[in-house]
């Protein structure tokens, strides 16, 4: 094995002794005889195992270990103490101790303890590793954009992740909300737990039940055996209830029930199980409209919005567009290995001019499809869908997009006269609905009188271009 | 309990480290006796207790590990006497059984004249 054993005890006939067993094996040894010494040590020589002793002249064994796994969580520590200190040996595992060589010890075991200690502490720090990796992203920085409204929402998530506090996130469909959900629950003291997500939506209504509060075997046909439900699963961590607004009137009791008691009755169970479970619930529903309408509890409501954010729609996020638009180039050309760098001007004037219904899922959607389609650098219009391309085409929101400040130029080269925008926008209009005045009047939202007006003043045969019946 | 020495029970430099404890133990358990002896008509309290119940305690571990059981039952029996409050004739009995146990290992290690 790699790596220092520390070991802590103040008989030094014991010190001399283990350490020549483990010098034997070829491990490396450094000893302290006080628990103020085997402190310091721990901090200065990065032990890879410590083997404690439980009686010290100074403090006694259980505060030493419990000190050292509070500053070094990631070091196994092995106790090696004489067989009648049985209960402190208990409260040692109890502080997380890995194991517990009695004394007089056998070599054979306390060899086998020592690299059995080491081996998990290699394996707990590879675990945490990959746990970073994995979580990479998955905090506050997923949340990509630095709007006003962005800016609003995540600090009110940074508030919600630092309480146990009940939330409920609110926000059109696409706008992020289980990324939202799933920071809070990274950037809080659940982090090491479980977060289990359900959409209540998306799950056939007669397995809500099952699927929230898990089974009993024989609870119903097909029940064979017995299952725990989401919460269960999520016992330590933090459940997210996506779409509550979809969850029926039946269940939507039994939830209340179970946030206001803790516990949860499996179906066809008789007995109840503790859960201790952060409940993070969305919706793109107007819950307070459902209320209204008789078709959400009240009383649930408020359990649940105890601390109500909402994600604002993409459209309300000025100059995060680009941003996130960015973001997922980088991140799609690198799974896809495509080697695209960035967006065409035309393209990015694509992007800008649309809408986005779908709000960050449409765009990032967008993005990966335009990535893998992409033969060039840079996305250029071709590689963008037709709905995407028609709202440059359309011009449909180029005014409130100005205003918006996300329609800008990239350069001044690319500042046209304002006329000829126009001219450019209604032609346009006029192409892609196959010449239709009143369509493309509706679309621009002028009058139709106006783009006659227009077309005059062009210098085009006054209705050359219309095919409208009543023109 | 018995030690298993593995490949190295003929090695010289395990056989010093025995003796080295042996010498170590002697002197220790005749601490113990002489704590005993300060203590007029009760059982040893205070630091003198303590320090009492410590030598006890680390040659019931340390004993058994250099291969010496016998020196862990008796440094055993001292260590729970001394927490039981037991008579000092009893303990001042055990401590000198333990000091028999020790002089006993000392000629297994091949110490030929043990201090007395």
């Amino acid at each position: 094995m790699s790596g220092k054993v520390l070991l802590v005890d103040d008989d030094p006939s014991m010190l001399r002794l283990v350490a020549f067993e483990l010098d034997r094996e070829g491990i490396r040894t450094v000893s302290a005889n006080t628990g103020k010494e085997g402190l310091r040590l721990l901090e200065e020589e990065e032990p890879a195992v410590v083997v404690l002793d439980l009686l010290l002249p100074d403090i006694p064994g259980t505060e030493v270990l419990a000190r050292m796994r509070k500053a070094r969580p990631g070091t196994p520590v092995v106790m090696l103490t004489v067989r009648s200190d049985l209960e402190a040996v208990v409260e040692c595992m109890r502080l997380g101790a890995v194991d517990y060589v009695p004394k007089p010890f056998d070599r054979t075991r306390l060899l086998a303890s020592v690299r059995n200690a080491a081996e998990r502490g290699t394996l707990q720090a590879r675990v945490e590793s990959l746990a970073r990796e994995l979580h990479r992203g998955e905090g506050f920085a997923a949340l990509v954009g630095d709007s006003p409204a962005l800016r609003r929402a995540v600090d009110l998530l940074r508030r919600a992740a630092a309480s146990e506090v009940t939330v409920l996130v609110e926000g059109e469909s696409g706008t992020g909300k289980e990324v939202a959900a799933r920071a809070v629950h990274a950037e809080g003291d659940r982090r090491t737990g479980p977060f289990v997500a359900l959409n209540c939506g998306a799950i056939p209504e007669g397995l809500v039940e099952s699927e929230l509060f898990g089974h009993e075997r024989g609870a119903f046909t097909g029940a064979v055996a017995a299952r725990r439900g989401r919460f269960e699963e999520a016992d330590g961590g933090t459940i997210f209830l996506d779409e509550i607004g979809e969850l029926k009137a039946d269940l939507q009791v039994r939830l209340l029930r179970v946030l206001q008691e803790r516990h949860v009755q499996r179906v066809g169970g008789t007995g109840t199980h503790a859960v201790d479970v952060r409940v993070i619930a969305a919706t793109n529903r107007d819950i307070r409209g459902a209320i209204a309408a008789g078709a959400f509890r009240e009383d649930l409501y408020y359990r649940l919005a105890v601390f109500p954010v909402v994600i604002p729609p993409l459209r309300d996020r000025e100059g995060d567009l680009m941003v996130l638009a960015v973001a997922f180039l980088r991140r799609f050309a690198e799974r896809h290995r495509r080697p695209v760098a960035g967006f065409t001007p035309e393209a990015r004037r694509a992007l800008e001019a649309h809408r986005w219904p779908g709000n960050v899922r449409e765009l990032e959607n967008v993005v990966e499809r335009a990535v893998i389609m992409e033969d060039g650098e840079a996305i250029s219009l071709g590689s963008l869908p037709d709905a995407v391309v028609e709202a440059l085409q359309a011009g449909t929101p180029e005014v409130p997009a100005l205003a918006g400040g996300r329609s800008l130029p990239a350069s001044r080269a690319e500042i046209r006269p304002l006329e000829e925008e126009e001219r450019r926008c209604i032609l346009r209009a006029l192409e892609a609905t196959g010449g239709s005045v009143q369509e493309a009047a509706e679309r621009l939202g002028i009058s139709r009188a106006t783009v006659y007006r227009k077309l005059e003043r062009w210098g085009l045969a006054p209705g050359a271009g219309s095919t409208d019946q009543e023109e | 309990m018995q030690h298993r020495f593995g490949s190295h029970h003929d090695d010289p430099e395990f056989q010093e480290l025995r003796r080295e404890f042996v010498r170590e133990a002697l002197q220790r358990t005749r601490e113990m006796a002489g704590i005993l002896e300060t203590c007029a008509g009760g059982p040893p309290r205070d630091e003198a207790g303590m320090r009492f119940r410590r030598i006890a305690h680390e040659l019931r571990g340390a004993g058994g590990s250099y291969g010496f059981p016998i020196v862990t039952l008796y440094a055993g029996d001292a260590e729970d006497g001394y927490l039981d409050a037991a008579d000092p004739r009893s303990l001042a009995a055990i401590v000198g059984m333990l000091e028999g146990a020790v002089r006993q290992a000392g000629a297994l290690v091949g110490i030929p004249d043990m201090p007395r």
